[in-house]
């Protein structure tokens, strides 16, 4: 008989524990990209030729992985809700690596136009440019 | 001398009728949301890119469908994995025509109304959508704004019994991009 509601309680608890994990699993937010340590070190130039050269490949390379870009930056745009694009150089005239940063990042203040960074963020793939979101400036 | 001034000249004169006038983006923002009253879905993506000319009014939209971003880790999962099937359809691609761009006059600031029409591929599926939206002119600079929406299941989108009640099986879809003049 003791053993009998032993067993109930342990099912109750377990029910509870499988329960929760789900309920966290489930309301849990995006990983912070800004928090990751690491990524793929590379520079905007080659990340746009691999990408140019085999986008398949690349796709399963990169796409979904934490990078850390370094290139030049050409431009910095930032619309009035506060959300800013980093544009790198690479040896294309016509594409570059564009680097959408979270909101409101502060990061973004010490990125300039003329002068190098590095970039970190998640790579979603190709479209003319190759293209990362959740960026920020990597230490 | 004079001669290849006459020919620089006139060159120089017919750049106008030439030149026809595109504006592009990459930040373009397209969010979507497929939720109901029992549960919030919407994803955002910041960078859309799109191209337009004023003077056919062709339009196209292209997005990574792994760049949305969405409140939850596990919604972007199945975003993903088993609804958009993002290995296997990364992007999405809208091909179209401004229909009535003649009645848009970039040279005055204004807000116009427009018709498009055109064919979403989406997750490896091409159908004709068509909605209204406005372009607002500010100098150079364009605004688009444009909400419509499609049935999942036109695209092949099944949606488990299990989570019927969350997800809709209509949804809608937002573009916001601030466009440029592409030069």
């Amino acid at each position: 008989m003791r053993s009998w509601k032993k067993i109930i309680a342990a099912l109750l608890i377990l029910a509870l524990a499988g329960g929760s994990y789900g309920w966290y699993q489930y309301q849990k937010a995006p990983p912070d990209i800004r928090k990751e340590k690491g990524g793929i070190e590379i520079t905007a130039i080659d990340l746009l030729k691999e990408f140019q050269q085999n986008e398949t490949a690349s796709n399963t390379k990169y796409v979904d992985k934490v990078l850390v870009v370094t290139g030049m930056v050409t431009e910095v745009q930032t619309d009035s809700s506060g959300q800013s694009t980093v544009y790198l150089q690479t040896n294309d005239l016509l594409s570059a690596v564009t680097c959408s940063f979270y909101q409101n990042d502060e990061s973004i203040n010490k990125v300039k136009a003329g002068s190098p960074a590095r970039i970190k963020g998640v790579c979603t793939g190709m479209l003319s440019d190759v293209v990362l979101n959740k960026c920020s400036l990597a230490e | 001398m004079k001669q290849m001034l006459i020919i620089i000249g006139s060159f120089v004169l017919s750049l106008p009728v030439f030149s026809q006038k595109r504006y592009f983006t990459k930040t373009g923002q397209i969010n979507f949301a497929a939720g109901t009253a029992a549960e919030d879905i919407d994803g955002i993506n910041k960078a859309a890119t799109s191209v337009f000319d004023a003077t056919t009014g062709q339009i196209e939209f292209a997005v990574l469908v792994k760049g949305f971003e969405f409140k939850r880790a596990l919604m972007q999962e199945h975003f993903n994995e088993n609804y958009m099937e993002s290995d296997k359809f990364p992007k999405s691609i809208f091909k179209g025509k401004i229909v009535n761009i003649d009645k848009v006059n970039f040279q005055k600031d204004g807000s116009y109304p427009v018709t498009v029409k055109g064919v979403l591929d989406m997750h490896g599926v091409k159908k004709e959508v068509e909605t209204t939206g406005a372009l607002k002119v500010t100098g150079e600079a364009v605004q688009s704004d444009a909400s419509f929406t499609v049935l999942l299941a036109d695209y092949k989108i099944a949606i488990p019994s299990l989570v019927k009640d969350k997800i809709s099986p209509s949804v809608t879809i937002k573009v916001n991009c601030h466009y440029n003049v592409l030069k």
